[in-house]
């Protein structure tokens, strides 16, 4: 059987004293793909990506790189491209001899090598560039000669820990988009560390939500944003309203819940059995309805927060706090805090989360 | 306002202590009886001066030479400790240049002369048949000047060492480089302001040696300050004696100016020095 994953690990641990930076961690990343780590700080996402290049070695568990176990290897034999968050450029060594690193130290001929640096440097947008050193270029030049380093010698797979973190915010979106088209054209497999969840969700085939070294949860970024299965992921990915229901009967006509505040109202199907459970409910799928329709759910606006293409509301729904989100294209007349307003949203946007 | 003038009792000191009675010496080498080049040409026409200066530039280049390796080897791995581990080290370091250079000297002869430690281990081995003396030969010279001169070496390698970003080090193994590859591409480039630095502490130094060589040295390591010695405190040749430094200064100067042209000049990689 030929393997299509490009990396797998096999329950992965790593302990530094007593601290248990990553536990028990199982994942088969497949060839060709863009797969993000997300996780808040001290998650254990740098340890992870850290065991996988090299510089760090896994208390147990083991790491295969296409197939063939390379847990022993020195980094230096793995045949990976590493992108780290300052860059890391030699600043004794111009931004030619910077991509030449990897090729020379291979002994490549410099024939092959002088096509192959200026390849990598035109794909990444830094023709005529060669002479310079690396302190005299920008930020995001200095990435894109990191970026061209780390792939230039065709490696199986690239690591990027937070490799845009200290770019300003359009910058950082430019490069993204870079980063994601280059992927594309070179189609090498990239694993991808940020706490910036935008980021994750912009640019992955597949998302990885971390926490207390663990994996919490593996997805397209759609699904895993659309059906977190936990409180800490419906929260970590995006803002959500947590919904603490009890069962109070499986009718005909569906599984009846009711909120604290004594609101009755109608669950998911593939709800469980137990007595009580938290559903989440994204803010933007409620949306506001006319009051004067029977059966909805009244509630008072509480604060209003303008964010440009959209605005937040926090509403009072019978005693609960809810946030809405509402983009500025419905906003026909502008809410305005101690409104009086219904609310709807869909059952099927309700989504039941594990503890 | 009052820190423009704060130079002033400093530099005042200089030139009263040093430039002064220095200039006043160098002097005398072109006016000792009255204007005269009669010193310069009786030091170039000697034997003993090139001999000498042959000896002196010989020992420089092997002590400096065997301060920059095994100072570099101290400064990397010092570079690798925890930092207490690391500042606890170098205060060790540089406290070994308060002890008197005399003590220093006085104690390698004890350990190397004929009764000394080590002459009777060796016997005592048996790879040596009887106590024999290990002093006044160039390697006693050798031992004592990089006993006395590494600190010199250690702490500017050490500086350049430890600000060497240890992403770097990751990033050559990511890139595939080996050891061997890493230390030549990398440590080696990224330390050389710093070895720099050491080498021309310690080789200037080493040009104005006399205590050991006088002391540890033999017949083949007369130096040119133990040329001088004898002028001063013997001849009473005062004049000739400044002929003598006056090579070693400009020797030195011409070190120097080299060594600012190279690498106090060089900004490129923003290494400050
Ligand atoms: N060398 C080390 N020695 C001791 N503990 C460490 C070491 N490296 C990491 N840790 C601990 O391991 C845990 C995971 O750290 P890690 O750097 O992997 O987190 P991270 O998810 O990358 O966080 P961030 O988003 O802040 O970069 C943290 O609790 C951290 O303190
Ligand atoms: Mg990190």
């Amino acid at each position: 059987m030929t393997t299509s994953h490009v990396i797998e690990l096999k329950s992965l641990s790593k302990t530094f004293g007593n601290v248990k930076a990553v536990s028990d961690i199982s994942l088969d990343v497949a060839d060709g793909s863009f797969t993000s780590f997300i996780g808040p700080s001290g998650s254990g996402k740098s340890t992870l990506l850290s065991m996988i290049a090299g510089f760090d070695q896994p208390t147990s568990g083991t790491i295969r790189l296409h197939g063939k176990d390379v847990s022993k290897l020195p980094s230096s034999e793995r045949n990976i491209g590493m992108v780290f968050q300052n860059y890391a450029l030699f600043p004794h060594l111009s931004v030619f001899e910077n991509v030449a690193f990897p090729l020379r130290v291979r002994n490549m001929d410099a024939r092959t090598l002088t096509s192959r640096v200026h390849e990598a440097l035109e794909s990444v947008g830094l023709k005529g560039f060669e002479a310079r050193w690396p302190k005299q270029l920008s930020g995001g030049q200095q990435q894109r000669v990191a970026l061209a380093r780390a792939f230039v010698f065709g490696p199986e797979v690239l690591l990027m820990d937070e490799p845009l973190g200290a770019l300003d915010k359009n910058l950082r979106e430019h490069m993204q988009s870079e980063i994601k088209a280059l992927q594309r054209r070179l189609a090498v497999s990239v694993i991808y560390v940020t706490h910036d969840q935008g980021e994750a969700l912009a640019m992955s085939d597949n998302v990885v939500v971390m926490s207390d070294g663990r994996i919490q949860q593996v997805g397209a970024p759609a699904e895993v944003y659309r059906r977190p299965q936990s409180k800490f992921v419906a929260q970590f990915l995006g803002e959500t309203n947590l919904l603490e229901y009890d069962l109070v009967s499986r009718g005909l006509s569906g599984p009846i819940g009711r909120l604290a505040n004594g609101a009755a109202f109608v669950l998911p199907d593939n709800i469980t059995d137990a007595a009580s459970g938290t559903l989440s409910l994204r803010p933007e799928e409620i949306e506001f309805a006319d009051p004067a329709e029977s059966g909805c759910r009244h509630a008072r606006i509480e604060e209003t927060v303008f964010l440009g293409d959209c605005m937040r509301c926090r509403v009072d729904y019978q005693g609960l706090p809810l946030w809405v989100k509402l983009p500025a294209t419905v906003m026909r007349s502008v809410p305005r805090v101690g409104q009086n307003v219904a609310l709807h949203w869909n059952e099927a946007s309700l989504v039941p989360l594990d503890d | 306002m009052v820190r423009r003038w704060f130079w002033i009792p400093g530099l005042g000191f200089l030139v009263l202590f040093f430039l002064l009675p220095v200039g006043a010496f160098l002097l005398q080498s072109v006016l000792d009886p009255g204007p005269t080049f009669m010193h310069f040409e009786r030091l170039f026409e000697g034997r003993a001066f090139w001999v000498s200066l042959g000896n002196t530039f010989r020992i420089s280049i092997t002590v400096t030479l065997i301060c920059a390796v095994i100072g570099f080897l101290i400064a990397l791995r010092i570079a690798t400790l925890q930092r207490p581990y690391a500042n606890a080290l170098l205060v060790l370091i540089v406290m070994t240049v308060w002890i008197s250079l005399l003590v220093r000297n006085y104690a390698w002869m004890v350990l190397l002369g004929r009764e000394g430690i080590i002459s009777t281990s060796l016997v005592a081995l048996g790879i040596f048949e009887r106590k024999t003396s290990l002093l006044f030969n160039e390697a006693a010279v050798v031992l004592g000047m990089v006993h006395v001169l590494i600190p010199y070496m250690i702490i500017p390698t050490y500086a350049a060492v430890q600000a060497i970003d240890p992403a770097l080090l990751r990033a050559c193994d990511s890139l595939g480089a080996r050891p061997a590859q890493v230390f030549s591409r990398v440590l080696l480039p990224l330390s050389l302001p710093g070895l720099a630095t050491g080498c021309l502490l310690v080789f200037t130094l080493s040009l104005g040696f006399y205590v050991t060589p006088a002391i540890l040295g033999g017949r083949g390591q007369t130096t040119l300050t133990m040329l001088m010695e004898i002028e001063v405190n013997e001849q009473l040749n005062w004049g000739f004696a400044a002929a003598h430094a006056a090579v070693l200064i400009a020797i030195t100067a011409v070190l120097f100016f080299a060594y600012r042209s190279k690498f106090g000049m060089d900004r490129l990689w923003g290494q400050e020095l």
